[in-house]
C-alpha cells in the first residue's frame, strides 16, 4: 500500500517535472495552444466553415479576398477559407490516426524484437532495415494505387510504411530495460513478469514513444499532403492542402492568392507540431543533448 | 580482404531487398481491384475506335495477356519478371507498347541522377559551412538565424518550398521560368528545392558534430601547445567533426529521391520520379513495379557507396 502510494507520487512528480521543462519553451507553448485551437476548429469545421467545401459559386470565381469569401475563391469559384478548414481536418485526422497505426505496428514488432532476442530479432530488424532504407512513399504510393483513394486507406498506407523508426526505437528501449538494474532488483524480488513489463518497463518507455509520434504526425501530415499533391490523395472534391497546392500552382501567374492561403496554414501547422515535438524531446528527455 | 567481403555481403543484401521490394509490389497489384485490361486506355494506344463483339474482345485480351505475359500463375509472371530484371530487360509497358521500358527508363534516368547529384552537392556545400559557422559564432544572432533556416527547410516539404520560390522568382521577379528541364536556368529552382531539406539536416548535424568536438580534451591541448584558433579549428576539430557527417548523407539519399518525386512533378522535369507517377496514377502496372525497381536499386546503391566511404574515412570503423 504505501509502496504503491510512493511510486504514484514519483510518476506524478515527474509528469510534474517534464511540465516545467515544457512550460519553459516559449515556441513549444505556442505551437501547442495554436493545435489544440486547430484541433477544436476540425471537431467543428462543418458548423464554422461559411461554404460547404464543394459547393461552387460560379459567378465569384478566382475572387481576391473580400468580405464575403474572407480567403477568396478557387477557379470554381470554392470559398478557399472553407476548403482550406476542411484540408486541416483531414490533414490532422490522417497526422494522428496513421500515428496510432505505427504506434501498434512499431511497438508490437519493436517489443516481440526486444523480448525475445535471437532469431526472431534478426528477421524482424532485417525487415525494418529494408523498411527504412526502402524510399517509403513510393511505397505509399503504390498502396494507395491499391486500396483506393479514401481518408482511411491513406491513413493506414502512412501508418504501414512507417512504422520502421519506431520498431528501432522500441526494440532498443526494451533491450536495455529488460537487463536494466532496477529491473533485476524488481525480478530478484520475485515481481512477476507481467508486472515487471506494466510498472517498470511501459512507462519508462512512455516519454521517448510521445516525442516519436510528436515528430511522426508532421510527417504524415506532409505525405498526405505530398500524396495529393501528385494526384494520390483523397479525391477530389474533397480538400487536401495538397490538391489546393496542386490546382492553384496552374493558376499561380495570375491568382497566388489560390497557393499563399494553403501553403501558410500547411506550413504554419508543420512549424507548430516541430515545435511542440522539440519541446516534449527537450521535457520527456531531460538528458537528451541534441 | 574485409572490404571485399563487406560488400559482397551487402550486395547479397541489396538483392534480398529487391526481390522483397518486387514480390510485395507484384502481390499488392494482385490484389489491388480492377482488371488490367482496359479497353479505353488500349484503344487510345492502339489508334483504334471501334466496337467490338464479345468475340474479338476475348481475342484482344488474350492477346493482351500473352503480350504482358498475364496468362500464367502470379507466381510465375514474378518469377518471370526476376528473372529478366535482373538482366535489365523489362518489356513493353501498357501505357506505351511500343516502347520497351529500359528504353524510357534509360532516357530518364540520366535526368533524376543529375537533379540529386547536383542537389546533394549544393547541399553539402552549403550545408557544411553554415554548420560549421553556426557552431563557431554559438548563440549569437548568426547562428540563431541560420538554425532558424535549417529547421525551415527540414520540416516544411520541398514541393511547399518548390511553390513559394515559384510565387517570388516566377511570379514576382520574372527571372526564373516556372518548368523544363533544357537550360541550366530552369534547373536551378528543382535543384534548390530538392537540396534544401538535406541541406537543413547537415548544417544542424555539422553545428552539433563540430561543437562535439570543440569540448574534447585534445582540442584543449592543441590551444594550450599555443595554437591559434585557426590553426586548432581547420587542423584538429573540422576534421574529426566531418565523419560524422558522411553517416547522415546516407539516410538523406532516400529523402532526397522522394522529394526529385515531387519536384519533378512540380516543375515538369523529364524523369524517373514523373515517370512512376504516370505509372502509377494511369495504373500501368509493369511501369510502376519497374520505376519502383529502379529507384529503390538507386537508393540502396548509393547507401552502400556511401557506407564504403565513411569506412574510408574513419579507419575506427570496421567492415561488419
Amino acid at each position: 500500500m504505501e509502496v504503491a502510494l510512493k511510486q504514484q507520487k514519483r510518476r506524478a512528480s515527474y509528469w510534474s517535472a517534464a511540465w516545467g521543462r515544457f512550460k519553459k519553451n516559449k515556441m513549444a507553448v505556442v505551437g501547442l495552444i495554436y493545435i489544440i485551437i486547430i484541433i477544436i476548429v476540425s471537431i467543428f469545421t462543418p458548423w464554422i466553415a461559411p461554404y460547404p467545401y464543394d459547393e461552387p459559386h460560379y459567378a465569384h470565381t478566382f475572387e481576391k479576398p473580400s468580405a464575403k469569401f474572407w480567403w477568396g475563391t478557387d477557379d470554381l469559384g470554392r470559398c478557399m477559407f472553407s476548403r482550406n478548414l476542411y484540408a486541416m481536418r483531414n490533414a490532422l485526422l490522417i497526422g494522428f490516426g496513421s500515428q496510432i497505426v505505427v504506434l501498434i505496428i512499431g511497438v508490437i514488432i519493436g517489443s516481440i524484437a526486444g523480448f525475445r532476442g535471437g532469431r526472431v530479432d534478426t528477421i524482424l530488424m532485417r525487415i525494418t532495415d529494408i523498411m527504412y532504407a526502402f524510399p517509403t512513399f513510393l511505397f505509399n504510393v503504390i498502396l494507395v494505387t491499391v486500396m483506393g483513394r479514401g481518408l482511411f486507406t491513406i491513413l493506414v498506407a502512412v501508418g504501414v510504411t512507417g512504422w520502421a523508426g519506431m520498431a528501432r526505437l522500441v526494440r532498443g528501449m526494451v533491450m536495455y530495460l529488460k537487463h536494466a538494474d532496477f529491473v533485476e532488483a524488481a525480478r530478484a524480488l520475485g515481481s512477476k513478469e507481467g508486472y515487471i513489463i506494466r510498472k517498470y518497463i511501459l512507462p519508462n518507455m512512455l516519454g521517448p514513444i510521445i516525442v516519436s509520434l510528436a515528430f511522426g504526425i508532421p510527417n504524415g501530415i506532409w505525405i498526405e499532403s505530398g500524396l495529393a499533391l501528385i494526384g494520390m490523395g483523397v479525391r477530389p472534391p474533397m480538400p487536401s492542402w495538397g490538391n489546393m497546392i496542386g490546382a492553384g500552382i496552374g493558376y499561380i501567374m495570375a491568382f497566388p492568392h489560390m497557393v499563399i492561403f494553403p501553403v501558410l496554414t500547411f506550413a504554419l501547422t508543420l512549424l507548430a507540431f516541430t515545435y511542440v515535438g522539440d519541446g516534449l524531446r527537450d521535457a520527456l528527455n531531460p538528458r537528451s543533448e541534441v | 580482404m574485409g572490404l571485399v567481403k563487406y560488400i559482397l555481403r551487402r550486395l547479397f543484401t541489396i538483392f534480398v531487398s529487391l526481390i522483397a521490394v518486387i514480390i510485395i509490389t507484384y502481390i499488392l497489384m494482385w490484389i489491388a481491384p480492377g482488371e488490367f485490361f482496359n479497353i479505353a486506355q488500349f484503344q487510345a494506344s492502339a489508334g483504334k475506335v471501334a466496337t467490338l463483339t464479345p468475340e474479338q474482345l476475348q481475342v484482344l485480351i488474350k492477346g493482351f495477356e500473352e503480350k504482358y505475359g498475364l496468362n500464367v500463375p502470379l507466381w510465375k509472371q514474378i518469377l518471370n519478371y526476376l528473372k529478366d530484371a535482373f538482366r535489365f530487360k523489362f518489356g513493353p509497358s501498357f501505357s506505351n507498347p511500343n516502347e520497351p521500358i529500359e528504353v524510357q527508363i534509360a532516357r530518364r534516368f540520366p535526368v533524376t541522377l543529375t537533379l540529386a547529384i547536383l542537389s546533394m552537392t549544393l547541399a553539402v556545400i552549403v550545408g557544411i559551412p553554415l554548420g560549421i559557422i553556426a557552431a563557431l559564432k554559438r548563440n549569437t544572432w548568426i547562428d540563431y538565424i541560420s538554425m532558424f533556416f535549417s529547421m525551415i527547410g527540414s520540416i516544411i516539404p520541398a514541393y511547399t518550398i518548390g511553390v513559394i520560390m515559384v510565387i517570388i522568382f516566377s511570379v514576382y521577379l520574372r527571372v526564373l521560368p516556372t518548368s523544363g528541364w533544357e537550360t541550366p536556368k530552369q534547373m536551378i529552382m528543382p535543384v534548390i528545392c530538392v537540396a534544401l531539406g538535406p541541406m537543413a539536416v547537415i548544417a544542424r548535424f555539422m553545428r552539433s558534430s563540430l561543437l562535439d568536438v570543440l569540448n574534447q580534451d585534445y582540442i584543449r591541448t592543441a590551444y594550450s601547445k599555443g595554437g591559434t584558433d585557426r590553426a586548432v579549428i581547420i587542423r584538429h576539430a573540422l576534421r574529426n567533426s566531418l565523419i560524422p557527417i558522411v553517416t547522415i548523407i546516407g539516410p538523406q539519399l532516400a529523402f532526397l529521391f522522394t522529394g526529385t518525386v515531387w519536384i519533378e512533378n512540380l516543375f515538369r522535369v523529364p524523369g524517373l520520379g514523373q515517370l512512376f507517377v504516370n505509372a502509377a496514377s494511369m495504373r500501368d502496372y509493369p511501369l510502376l513495379v519497374t520505376s519502383t525497381f529502379i529507384l529503390s536499386l538507386s537508393v540502396m546503391l548509393m547507401n552502400l557507396l556511401v557506407d564504403i566511404i565513411y569506412a574510408f574515412l574513419d579507419p575506427r570503423i570496421k567492415y561488419e
